[in-house]
């Protein structure tokens, strides 16, 4: 479960969530959805311990897994390395299954920096299934992807971790993500 | 209508006919030079000897068994103080990096030592080391400031979103240090390397003129300029700035090599 009680948080002067509250249980998928600015992403980074807030409590699972708003990835480093730096060795025949599933195994020796836009976010979506953290955070995680991508991913989403009892927190402002992945819309 | 440009490196062929025109001009500038000295002097052409006389002696000399000897000692010399001063230089970057103390202990000692001018330090060390040994010491002090500020500032600076994954990630200190870090000083450092030899043969030379090993070019140097034969005084540093570039591009080619493999770029302007 991921839960936000009263959490207050601001940049400065600038006050970004006052008494904010949320909660995602597990099993389901919760869009928050709010418009540029409105302090989405900021929640993601206070659940991923990336900022501190100014008060209120955030409960969250030890290991979470994240898809952030940019790749994220180290582009001089060959495909498969980059999603195998953050696994153990016990997690890597799963990995490759997941880049068959996601139709990325055959380039897996490409460096990063060589990839599309839309083979980079792919990357980016595996390396956090992969990791089988205990709740998953997708802050607009299918930016530059086709439709049957998208549902793909969707599908192997719902399989590793809604399926599985496990908390999603998604992060968008385009419906559509949201349906693909039933979610229960909140605003921000 | 749509046009493109394309844009292709100058051939191998271009790039040595370059080269070639441009050190043709500073020769006929060095060659103009020396008659325009020497025109109501003819002692004037013991000062500034003509390019041709130069290489003459050039000549002369290099396959001399004396002067290969100097040479190669020379290399060796610079080559073996080059080569701490990277190692070095490169470790204490991690280390400050690492650790705050060792960069507040370590960061004034290394920052004096690029200001103070490199003859007071030869000065100051041959108090403690051998004719033979000091240079090698020199070459040390002047390559290793210069890469432990690019490892430390390099590594200090890295992306902080990269950063901010490796946290979210849990990727242990030496994961992040070798894969998220490390990978971004590299081309920077390798820019550095290459400065730092053109340093390294300046000083190397510069400590071997004033303390004098038994066999080396800066003492080879010095004994030239000592019984006023400046012919072998430019034929001598002309020996030390050819082995000085073609170390340079010997180490540029294999850095842009490994650049290339590994999806960086050389400055070419280093």
């Amino acid at each position: 479960m991921i839960e936000l009680k009263n959490v207050s948080f601001s940049y400065g002067e600038n006050q970004v969530l006052n008494n904010f509250n949320l909660t995602v249980n597990g099993g389901e998928c919760v869009q928050l959805y709010g418009i540029s600015g409105s302090g989405k992403t900021t929640v993601s980074r206070l659940i991923l311990g990336l900022e501190k807030a100014n008060s209120g409590n955030i409960i969250v699972p030890q290991k979470t897994s994240v898809v952030f708003q940019e790749d994220r990835l180290l582009e001089n480093i060959e495909l498969q390395k980059n999603i195998r730096l953050v696994l153990s060795k016990e997690q890597y025949d799963f990995a490759d299954s997941l880049l068959k599933e996601f139709g990325l195994y055959d380039v897996r020796k490409k460096k990063i920096s060589t990839l599309s836009g839309g083979m980079k976010r792919r990357v980016a979506l595996v390396r956090a299934i992969a990791y089988s953290g205990d709740a998953l955070i997708l802050d607009e995680p299918f930016n530059g992807l086709d439709k049957d991508n998208k549902q793909i991913a969707a599908n192997i989403i719902k399989r590793e971790f809604i399926n599985k009892n496990k908390p999603v927190l998604l992060i968008t402002h385009i419906k559509e993500d949201a349906d693909l992945l039933d979610a229960k819309i909140i605003s921000i | 209508m749509i046009s493109t440009t394309k844009q292709t490196k100058p051939s191998f062929f271009k790039k040595i006919i370059k080269i070639f025109l441009i050190a043709t001009f500073w020769i006929l500038v060095w060659e103009a030079a020396s008659r325009l000295v020497s025109r109501n002097n003819d002692l004037m052409l013991l000062i500034l000897p003509s390019p041709f006389t130069v290489f003459k002696k050039w000549t002369e000399l290099a396959f001399t068994a004396p002067f290969i000897k100097a040479g190669l000692h020379t290399l060796a010399r610079i080559f073996t103080g080059y080569i701490i001063g990277v190692v070095l230089g490169f470790l204490i970057g991690i280390f400050t990096h690492i650790s705050n103390l060792a960069y507040s202990l370590l960061s004034p000692i290394l920052k004096i030592i690029r200001a103070v001018p490199v003859v007071a330090i030869i000065i100051l060390m041959y108090l403690f080391f051998s004719s033979s040994t000091l240079p090698i010491i020199i070459v040390c002090l002047m390559v290793l400031p210069l890469v432990w500020q690019t490892v430390h500032d390099g590594l200090t600076n890295t992306d902080k979103s990269l950063l901010e994954m490796s946290k979210v990630f849990n990727l242990s200190k030496t994961k992040t240090l070798l894969n998220v870090k490390l990978p971004v000083v590299v081309p920077n450092l390798i820019s550095s390397c290459v400065n730092a030899l053109g340093l390294a043969w300046k000083s190397g030379v510069a400590a071997e003129v004033i303390c004098l090993p038994t066999v080396s070019l800066g003492t080879m140097l010095w004994h030239s300029k000592g019984s006023i034969d400046f012919d072998e005084v430019y034929a001598v540093t002309l020996t030390v700035v050819v082995l000085s570039i073609i170390i340079e591009i010997l180490l540029k080619y294999l850095c842009s090599k490994y650049l290339t493999r590994n999806g960086g770029a050389l400055n070419d302007r280093t």
